[in-house]
């Protein structure tokens, strides 16, 4: 119980520091979707915390459920490498440890669109996908770089 | 072999040992069919009980598959249903990645049916089936219930291919959200393979659902309610319309899927009998094969242990159908048997023995039994014996038959006067001379005594019968020479034929005797046929016979005396004692009838002295009367005159009465003393030289030689009769009686002249210097008082 109320905490210190700094905008883009219950922006760190499964719930108590793409993904290489500061294969490690605990990793789509169709029925769900992606249904959060 | 005939079969074996071969085979024939029914029975139980179990083995592999089969479905479903790709129900499959990875997974599982994946709202989502893009909503059969993540669903339709199926459905929890439904995963498992699983060989299996459905039937045939509810009740056995079937049931032993399937394994028994038609046909193929060898074996044994008894059967019945001794049987066997077969020889050839010792001696006795001893020649028994056989041969044949008697004349005087061993030797002569008369075929028998009987078989007639007679007759004529001497025999012959004199034996032979007796009676030295008026006579003289025996002893004889008287003077001077016979219901008798019959049968031994000593006791009563003595004559007969005692009883009976010798005056035929004269002589002697003097009677009738008459110390010559009646007047008589006087004279006799009647016989007589006479002319016979009355008063 204490963890969660912990990362709770967390959450609402991200989010804070989301709107304060806000991502930059333009270049090769990655967008960052959710579902449209979502409210408010997301910052880098507290995406890096979403997708590490450190913060597992939004601030209204939704719980998140962050989408990936597979592995071999180019634009899940290019995530981990904006947002997690590390290359997917060295997470691995993380991955394992995680699994050990009882802690699945994010759930796996193979296409952007798939990422969108997900995050636009699974409420608490955000996911990541190319700038040319259509987003219809979800809001977007953000955009990387 | 001979033996496997019907006739040999019932010649090698006789009834027993048919009996024992039947015995045998049928012993044989229950006890292989006892172990077969026995063996049958247990192969049957055995047989059932085999595919019993096999059924239930089927039934519970089968069983056992399906579950097991279906338990992998289940956990490949579940398996699957917890995969990553399962979150793409979210999106429709929007890559395609679900509808893939159940692709994959068919062609990877070899999945007889197909995948369906379902999203929560139940839209069909994604399948394996590459036909075309399905669309549809999950069926409500292939929802889980309530509270299950999965479910079993039985043989229903498939929607979306149209064939049964068997489905398994499985409750889909997506990772993110796994507290919630997310899909449905359904792995259908076609009807098709399912029947593919449950395919059997050798029976047939009947598939059932929880509630009695049938899901599958195996055996082809429509079953009733009743039998599923006899399958339901997991009945063993069942009948539908004629057939049975034996019925076992699959039992689960995979626990984890819940599958409540019944799976009966059914076969019907006829099916099944097939295994036991072919025992059948083992069991009746090797009972010829065994068959074949033990009936050879019994048949072996039959004939091994009953030739020998057979043989044995057989010789006994040769033997008592010929009754040939000699025969054996061979010894065959070693053994009980063997020593069976060599007793038998054994006691056959000791009854051969026996039965020959037996024949010997029977031949003996019955040799001894029917002939004669002295002479060899059969008997009476064996001449009646052959006469017996040959009437009735006679009879068939047309033929007749001649018994002839032939008695032997004169013999018991050779037998009286020279001994029985003469006559012996001279009946064997005789008879040896007889066996050449006649042919082989006939026979010549000795009755007994000097009495022959002579068989003549299957002669043609009476003119064959008179040459053998005369044959006979002639063959005696020849003198005999016994002892150095000369004997002369002649033989009396009587004959008799069949039919004609009769057809039974014992009046041919009756008839023959009383034909002999009449040839006898001719003077013997002849034959004669029997004629009817033969009989009569022949009665008298057996009834007049037979009254003699017991004449004497009842006193019948009476003596009467012919006085003896001088010619000159006419004094009596002696008496001729005469015997009278008076015959009860007869009178009195002549001696010439019963005087013949006496000497013929020796009666005139007996009674000869009775005459004898009744005349001198007579002679004694008159000397004591005071009478003065006369002479007394008495006649001796042949047979007492050759008696050896004769003299003997003379002399005793002279003494007991008193008698003076002197006065005796024994009187003897000419033919008596001529018969044999050596002998006669003697005797006279004898009795002159006691003081009795002899006379010789009926002088002249017989043959004797006057030299003879030297020879014999004779004191009187009675004139016979014969010549005394025809004098004077026939001059050879006359001359006769003159020439016997004078040489009577001339030797010093004194002659007595016999039946004179007339005073011209007495005076011719008288001239010629005979000195005494007797007859009617002077006196007949008269009883001894009347005699006693002319003595005393000196009568004529």
């Amino acid at each position: 119980m204490g963890v969660w109320i912990a990362r709770a905490v967390i959450s609402f210190a991200l989010l804070a520091m989301a709107s304060q700094t806000g991502f930059a905008k333009g270049g090769s883009q990655i967008l960052i979707v959710g579902n449209q219950g979502i409210s408010g922006s997301i910052s880098r760190k507290g995406l890096a915390a979403i997708y590490l499964l450190r913060v597992v719930f939004w601030p209204n108590g939704q719980r998140i459920v962050p989408v990936n793409r597979g592995a071999s993904s180019a634009l899940r290489v290019e995530f981990s490498t904006l947002v997690l500061h590390e290359p997917p294969m060295a997470l691995a490690n993380y991955w394992s440890q995680m699994h050990f605990q009882g802690i699945n990793p994010p759930v796996v789509m193979g296409s952007s669109r798939a990422v969108v169709a997900f995050v636009r029925k699974v409420p608490g769900a955000i996911g990541y996908v190319s700038a040319t992606t259509p987003t219809d249904g979800t809001k977007v959060l953000g955009r990387l770089p | 072999m001979k033996i496997f005939t019907r006739a040999g079969l019932s010649r090698v074996f006789g009834p027993s040992a048919r009996r024992m071969l039947f015995v045998l085979s049928a012993l044989y024939v229950i006890t292989y069919a006892s172990v077969s029914a026995i063996v049958l029975k247990d192969l049957s139980a055995y047989q059932l009980a085999a595919e019993r179990k096999r059924l239930a083995l089927l039934a519970t592999g089968k069983l056992n598959l399906i579950t097991r089969e279906f338990f992998h479905q289940t956990l490949n479903d579940r398996a699957w249903a917890h995969l990553d790709v399962m979150n793409d129900l979210v999106t429709d499959d929007i890559d395609k990645r679900i509808v893939r990875t159940l692709r994959q997974m068919k062609t990877e599982y070899k999945l007889p049916g197909q995948i369906y994946a379902f999203n929560a709202a139940g839209t069909l989502v994604a399948s394996s089936s590459k036909t075309k893009p399905l669309r549809g909503s999950l069926p409500r059969s292939w929802m889980p219930v309530q509270g299950h993540s999965h479910r079993f669903i039985d043989k229903s339709p498939n929607p979306y291919s149209g064939g049964m199926t068997v489905a398994f459905s499985q409750a889909i929890y997506r990772s993110y959200d796994p507290g919630r439904v997310g899909g449905y995963l359904v792995v259908t498992y076609p009807w098709a393979a399912v029947r593919a699983l449950l395919r059997l060989n050798g029976g047939h299996l009947v598939l059932m659902s929880r509630r009695g459905r049938v899901l599958y039937n195996g055996t082809g045939i429509d079953l009733p309610p009743a039998t599923l509810v006899q399958l339901r009740a997991h009945a063993r056995r069942y009948s539908l319309g004629r057939e049975a079937y034996l019925a076992s049931y699959g039992s689960r032993s995979v626990q984890e899927f819940p599958l409540h399937w019944q799976i009966a394994a059914v076969n019907s028994v006829g099916a099944m009998q097939g295994y036991l038609h072919a025992a059948w046909r083992q069991i009746i193929l090797w009972a010829f094969l065994l068959g074949a060898p033990m009936g050879a074996l019994i048949l072996w044994l039959a004939y091994r242990f009953t030739k020998p008894l057979a043989d044995i059967t057989a010789a006994v019945a040769d033997i008592s159908y010929s009754t040939d001794l000699t025969r054996r049987v061979e010894v065959t066997s070693r053994g009980e048997l063997g020593v069976f077969q060599a007793a038998f020889n054994s006691m056959v050839s000791r009854v051969n023995e026996l039965i020959a010792e037996k024949t010997r001696e029977a031949e003996v006795l019955e040799v001894l039994a029917m002939t004669d001893s002295l002479t060899q020649l059969p008997n009476r028994a064996l001449f009646i014996n052959h006469l017996e056989q040959a009437l009735p041969r006679a009879y068939w044949h047309k033929r007749a038959v001649a018994v002839l008697f032939l008695d032997l004349d004169r013999f018991k005087f050779v037998n009286d006067t020279l001994g029985h061993d003469t006559g012996d030797r001279l009946l064997r002569a005789a008879s040896a001379r007889l066996l050449t008369c006649v042919r082989e075929t006939d026979t010549v028998a000795r009755l007994g005594g000097d009495e022959f009987a002579i068989l003549l078989d299957e002669v043609a007639s009476l003119d064959d019968v008179a040459p053998i007679a005369r044959k006979l007759l002639e063959s005696l004529v020849p003198p005999f020479m016994i002892d150095n001497g000369e004997l002369l025999i002649s033989g009396s012959l009587g004959i008799s034929l069949y039919p004609d004199d009769g057809t039974d034996i014992l009046s041919l032979m009756k008839h023959a005797d009383t034909a002999m007796y009449q040839a006898k009676q001719l003077g013997g030295n002849t034959y004669q046929f029997y004629q009817a008026d033969m009989s009569a006579h022949s009665l008298q003289r057996f009834n007049m016979e037979s009254d003699l025996r017991h004449a004497l002893e009842r006193e019948e004889f009476t003596l009467c005396y012919q006085p003896q008287v001088t010619m000159n003077g006419g004094h009596i001077v002696g008496v001729e004692a005469l015997i009278r016979w008076r015959r009860p219901g007869a009178g009195l008798v002549s001696p010439a009838e019963f005087m013949p019959l006496l000497e013929e049968t020796g009666l005139i031994i007996p009674v000869g002295a009775w005459v004898l000593e009744t005349a001198c006791r007579q002679h004694q009563s008159w000397r004591k009367a005071g009478l003065p003595a006369i002479r007394l004559a008495v006649n001796l007969s042949g047979r007492q005159f050759y008696q050896p005692d004769i003299v003997e009883t003379v002399r005793r009976i002279l003494k007991d009465t008193c008698m003076d010798s002197t006065n005796l005056e024994l009187e003897l035929t000419e033919s008596v003393l001529m018969k044999d004269v050596d002998p006669a002589v003697e005797v006279l002697r004898s009795l002159t030289a006691i003081g009795v003097r002899c006379a010789i009677d009926d002088f002249g009738t017989g043959y004797s030689s006057l030299s003879y008459l030297k020879r014999f110390p004779i004191n009187i010559l009675k004139i016979d009769q014969a010549f005394v009646c025809n004098i004077p007047d026939d001059a050879n008589d006359a001359a006769i009686v003159a020439a016997i006087i004078t040489m009577a004279h001339a030797l010093g006799i004194e002659t007595v002249a016999e039946g004179v009647e007339t005073h011209e016989q007495m005076t011719f007589l008288q001239a010629r210097g005979c000195q005494l006479a007797q007859g009617y002319f002077f006196s007949r016979p008269r009883p001894s008082d009347e005699i006693e009355h002319m003595l005393d008063l000196r009568l004529l």
